[in-house]
């Protein structure tokens, strides 16, 4: 008698109530929409590397990425090339932006507006010296489209 | 009679699975895509240098615009003859403000001359060039600002969508 009525009760076991979890996943959702982004630009940004405030609310646009931190570092797509004080710095920054400029040369007709776009990533506390200095050597390599990566204001 | 009522009764509950699948699946390409640090872009064009002089007739004295940024003030310049019109002090606080009141002022009389030339001192702070991009280039809020050019009237989408930074010629 024991074991039928045992049985019994498992058969009849409850539906597991899933309500919150749902509740969950539908704020989830929303503040996830909110932080979607369509740009097709990725930037990861270096070590001390602070970037200033703008209005500005255009989206970004992928090429080469150009990185200057506090310290003066010089970094072309995430990779070190020395410091804005360096003697060599600037030869190295032209070496990469060089084949950079080649390898988007070849690439499709259609990107042809992409290609000699160059994306600059300074730190907010960069002065105006070294910032024209490192675009004069974009700018001789070919690079004629600069993009100020800026951070969006709250 | 009573039939009815009995089926009423026992309708089935409403299978929420797919739409739970989709939204997980949603959620998954939203995580991915998602960024918590908001990037945007200003854009920039290199300074243009022709070696050739070129003699253009032109209609109208151009507003060839400039700003002069020093370490105290902001000097606004004018005309092919390159005329100091207005100074900006730093030490007021509401430079920026007065300076992009200025320059919509300018961009609504002058509805061809679509850019304005930044040229900052070699110590000014990059902090500071990207305020003065924004004063010459963002719109007061809630606004709609439009011109008349020769062909068609417009709405702005910036004050001055064209922008040149060069160096402070000194002399």
């Amino acid at each position: 008698m024991k074991l039928r009525k045992k049985r019994k009760q498992n058969n009849d076991a409850e539906e597991l109530d899933i309500t919150a979890l749902l509740d969950i996943l539908v704020i989830l959702l929303v503040f996830l929409l909110k932080s979607f982004n369509d740009s097709d630009l990725t930037v990861d940004l270096v070590n001390e590397l602070s970037l200033p405030y703008s209005m500005s609310r255009t989206a970004g646009h992928h090429g080469v990425i150009l990185q200057v931190n506090k310290k003066g570092n010089v970094f072309i797509n995430s990779d070190l090339l020395g410091n804005v004080d360096g003697d060599e710095t600037f030869g190295k920054m032209k070496e990469v932006l060089m084949s950079e400029y080649r390898k988007r040369s070849t690439e499709k007709e259609g990107e042809k507006k992409k290609k000699h776009l160059i994306n600059f990533v300074f730190d907010r506390g960069l002065k105006y010296a070294v910032i024209n200095k490192v675009m004069n050597v974009s700018s001789e390599i070919g690079f004629g489209k600069y993009k100020f990566i800026i951070q969006g204001e709250e | 009679m009573f039939k009815r009522t009995r089926q009423v009764e026992k309708l089935e509950r409403l299978n929420i699975v797919p739409i739970m699948d989709a939204v997980f699946i949603f959620i998954f390409f939203l995580l991915f895509s998602a960024q918590f640090i908001k990037l945007f872009e200003i854009e920039t064009e290199a300074p243009v240098v022709s070696e050739v002089p070129e003699y253009v007739e032109l209609e109208k004295d151009p507003l060839n615009l400039i700003l002069k940024v020093y370490s105290n003030k902001i000097e606004l310049l004018k005309g092919i003859d390159r005329i100091i019109d207005k100074t900006f002090y730093k030490k007021d606080v509401n430079y920026l403000i007065l300076l992009k009141q200025e320059l919509l002022k300018l961009r609504l009389s002058h509805p061809d001359d679509d850019y304005v030339i930044i040229s900052p001192q070699p110590q000014i702070k990059y902090n500071e060039i990207i305020k003065i991009i924004d004063a010459a280039q963002t719109l007061p809020d809630k606004k709609i600002y439009k011109v008349k050019t020769k062909d068609k009237e417009k709405v702005l989408k910036k004050i001055f969508s064209q922008l040149v930074l060069e160096p402070m010629d000194e002399t």
